[in-house]
């Protein structure tokens, strides 16, 4: 070994690693994208090939010149063949064809229009696709279904390369009531992740199958009195968020979001008060249609986010309400019958300020975080509890299924005659 | 007042319970470590400032290596003074010549040392840049036999190069106890830089930036060389996670600090393509391509010109670079055989990128191995394969964008559009950009 200083070792072994640590990884060149659509009987395919990969593969000019477009259009309509399942062959036409640049790379952008023979559905066929396969190995295209109803964003329908068989395609026809369908679940989706407006229903539900006395929640409404009093708080609920859900999408009313989150955590807030102290007995109703109007803004907002034309359309507004609806609905069904038999005991007094509590506690965190921008880590935390609410009202039900059936047994044992030795 | 205190508990109470959870956060937040920001880059404290005075004080090095061996050929000390000349010189280089000489003279040195010493840490290293890991190992094998007892440092750097053969063998874990092992030495830039390399290859960027960062902490050990090579680095985790804005910061801080080192210059090209100029790009790389021509240059350049459509010219450079890759798989074949196969996936055949492949992969079966198998089988139609591959990857551990990436590509070529779409969400979670155009245009530093 040798006596050599070592002063030369450290940065030598330094540099070193930063050869060592060069990365090394299957670099990607662009694929192609091509977008179906189903259009008046036949597929409209919308193509996007990118043009230096065009260009490196064929050897054509992409100077955009009506030669090199001339030349595009004949290479693309020389490898793009079209049947339906059995064989029968499509006619492939072009139309747009043209070398543009938007978003990165130039690319060659073309539109194909797929017809089927007479007879055949436009919804079925197998595409073999030979743009680019042959002559660059490592490219492929990926193939999307662009339904107006998905929100605009294509399902990937799959992928060709080099040796992968032709794509057989299939697109499920859209009946009148896919849009409705799928605004429905747009709604739904986002209503469940919306914490503070589940909450806000939650907390107001609490006190509904109790009476308020002396400042206090004492005494126990009937179960048709609890029923009557929550189907007046869910519809009420639901008028007002439909009143401004409704006139803020049809209006184009541009709201600060900033100012409606803050009403929403107050809301939550004056809502949690309330089913931890009567602070405005009897007015459960009039609470939930004043801040259903709040609520509804909010849900125009995430209209207008998720775009997709759902604006314009009374049928797809309709459908997003209505998953909302169906997912309160869902809530209620859950929660309503362990509240009415929990109600009837003492611990219920205990679960109902626990959860008012939380309900303060989490609104006044939003409050504070949309307010500031401070406490972010505090709402994440009490948001990933929430999204374990399902098994609360799990436990809960669970919980009123054993005291049921507890009392159940009691109750029989009380019926049955005495039996003892002396019987 | 105690009473109306006392009525308004319910609401009190957990308002209070909130605003000391949001007090405590931002105390958290206030004393944890602000980002690593190229702005504080430290001034180095010693050494070449530039590529040019660099690569003229290792004209004088290696001279001077090379009397001193011709006046003194059976002196192995002298052997091993040469070989760190060129190993010096090799960094700097856009050739393999230099490592070569490095591996001619360390060979020497080991047939002249007496039995039980010789130039083994030199040695390891050498090997380890040339991706020989039975090499490293038993150098380092034979360093631990050694008569005399190491210093700390050689047993650090010791345990660090272990660390390294067990993740280039693709056992994470190991690498790390072993890391972990030379950190107990004192802290150094070697293992900090391992730290990175570990870090990034799991996905955890922000812990590689900090890690290289550590490794320029002390000025008084670090060079311009070095500090530049840092910030190229954390430039490289910048470009990973898809913030190509910032990964141009970090360039132009590596070449504020190491002018005229053609590969920060590179980088600084390809960061132009990036930013939509890819006209000014293709000037910018050409002229490095001219001055420097690295076969990963030339790749990058014709990949350039192959966006732009300038096919031609791209089969010209590409032309070039194959020459280049050939002649570095004679001359040192485990150090070439990753760049080759990345050329010839792109540019060549796939046959012989999944044979370079498959030999790189037994020189070096650790994760990003893996990912440049799946790609080249990919590339021949075997999707069970390459999805194979990358399964492996993920479960040693490895988590990167490029395996995601591919392996949603996978997935989506044999007809399993779930799982593609679990890949595709993978991918994007750590890098969002990774399925937009300009990715093509990340030849350096992908990954």
């Amino acid at each position: 070994m040798s006596d050599r200083p070592i002063f030369w070792l450290k940065p030598f072994l330094v540099v070193l690693m930063t050869m060592v640590a060069a990365p090394l990884a299957a670099h990607s060149t662009p694929n192609s994208e091509v977008r179906l659509t189903v259009s008046d009987n036949r597929m409209v395919a919308d193509i996007i090939v990118p043009q230096g990969e065009y260009a490196f593969g064929t050897g054509n000019p992409v100077d955009g010149s009506l030669r090199s477009t001339r030349l595009a259009r004949e290479y693309l309509a020389d490898h793009i063949d079209v049947s339906t399942p059995g064989g029968k062959l499509w006619t492939v036409s072009m139309g747009t064809v043209e070398f543009v640049q938007t978003d990165g790379p130039p690319d060659l952008h073309a539109i194909a229009y797929l017809v089927p023979p007479a007879g055949a559905s436009a919804t079925e066929l197998t595409i073999d696709w030979q743009v680019l396969i042959d002559e660059l190995p490592g490219h492929f295209a990926l193939f999307l279904h662009d339904a107006e109803a998905a929100g605009g964003k294509g399902a990937i329908i799959g992928a060709v390369r080099k040796d992968t068989p032709p794509l057989e395609v299939k697109i499920a026809e859209q009946g009148a009531l896919a849009p409705l369908i799928a605004a429905m679940g747009l709604g739904a989706h986002h209503i469940m992740e919306g914490y503070d407006h589940l909450l806000f229903l939650l907390v107001l539900l609490l006190p509904a199958p109790l009476i308020a006395r002396a400042g206090n929640w004492g005494g126990n409404r009937s179960t048709r009195g609890t029923v009557v009093k929550l189907a007046q708080i869910v519809t009420a609920f639901t008028i007002g968020h439909s009143l401004t859900l409704i006139a803020a999408t049809f209006g184009n009313w541009s709201l600060p979001t900033a100012p409606v989150e803050v009403a929403i955590a107050l809301s939550v807030l004056i809502s949690a008060m309330h089913a931890a102290r009567p602070i405005l007995p009897g007015k459960e109703p009039i609470i939930a249609l004043a801040f259903g109007l709040v609520h509804g803004l909010a849900f125009a907002t995430l209209v207008q986010e998720a775009q997709a034309g759902m604006a314009s359309s009374a049928l797809t507004l309709l459908g997003f309400n209505l998953g909302i609806e169906l997912v309160q609905l869902a809530i209620v069904a859950a929660v309503v019958p362990s509240l009415l038999i929990l109600s009837r005991y003492r611990l219920y007094a205990g679960l109902r300020q626990a959860l008012a509590y939380f309900g303060i506690a989490a609104a006044a965190a939003w409050i504070v975080n949309r307010t500031t921008g401070l406490a972010e880590g505090v709402v994440a935390t009490m948001e990933a509890a929430m999204s374990h609410a399902a098994w609360l009202v799990a436990a809960a039900a669970l919980l009123a299924l054993v005291l049921v059936v507890q009392k159940l047994l009691i109750g029989k044992r009380s019926a049955s005659p005495m039996q003892g030795a002396s019987a | 007042m105690r009473d109306a205190l006392k009525n308004s508990r319910y609401v009190i109470l957990p308002i209070a319970a909130v605003a000391l959870l949001t007090g405590a956060e931002w105390l958290v937040n206030d004393t944890a470590e602000a980002p690593v920001s190229a702005a504080d880059w430290e001034t180095p404290g010693f050494g070449p400032a530039s590529y040019s005075v660099a690569m003229a004080r290792s004209d004088s090095d290696v001279s001077l290596g090379t009397e001193r061996v011709s006046k003194g050929p059976d002196e192995w000390l002298r052997h091993e003074s040469l070989a760190r000349m060129y190993l010096g010189r090799s960094h700097l280089s856009f050739t393999y010549d230099e490592l070569v000489l490095a591996g001619e003279a360390l060979t020497k040195a080991r047939r002249l040392a007496p039995s039980g010493s010789g130039p083994l840490l030199t040695d390891a290293a050498f090997a380890q840049m040339a991706h020989q890991l039975d090499r490293t190992q038993n150098s380092l094998s034979a360093l631990d036999g050694a008569a005399v007892r190491s210093d700390p440092a050689t047993l650090a750097e010791s345990a660090s190069l272990k660390g390294d053969v067990a993740f280039y063998r693709g056992d994470m874990a190991r690498a790390r106890a072993l890391y972990d092992d030379a950190a107990k030495y004192g802290s150094n830039a070697g293992v900090a830089y391992r730290y990175a390399t570990l870090a990034k290859s799991q996905g955890r960027f922000e812990n590689a930036i900090r890690h290289f960062s550590d490794a320029i902490r002390d000025p008084g050990m670090t060079t311009p060389f070095a500090s530049a090579s840092a910030a190229i680095q954390i430039g490289a985790v910048e470009l990973a996670r898809g913030d190509y804005r910032n990964a141009r910061v970090w360039f132009e801080t590596a070449n504020r600090k190491f002018p005229g080192f053609w590969l920060i210059e590179a980088h600084l090209a390809q960061a132009k393509a990036l930013e939509g100029d890819l006209a000014g790009a293709i000037i910018d790389m050409e002229a490095v391509a001219r001055s420097a021509p690295a076969g990963e240059v030339l790749d990058s350049l014709a990949m350039l010109l192959r966006a732009d459509g300038q096919a031609r010219e791209s089969r010209l450079w590409a032309d070039k670079a194959s020459a280049i890759w050939e002649k570095r798989l004679g001359q040192l074949p485990e150090a070439a055989y990753g760049h080759a196969v990345e050329h010839e996936l792109v540019f060549g055949s796939p046959d012989k990128a999944l044979d370079l492949a498959k030999r790189n992969f037994d020189a070096r079966p650790y994760g990003e191995s893996r990912i440049l198998l799946a790609s080249a089988y990919l590339s021949n139609g075997a999707f069970e394969e390459a999805i194979e591959q990358l399964d492996l990857a993920e479960r040693s551990g490895w988590r990167s964008v490029p395996l995601y990436a591919l392996l949603a590509q996978a997935h989506q070529l044999s007809g399993r559009p779930n799982e593609a779409a679990k890949a595709r969400k993978a991918a994007e979670q750590l890098n969002p950009k990774i399925f937009e155009p300009e990715t093509s245009l990340v030849w350096l530093s992908h990954g």
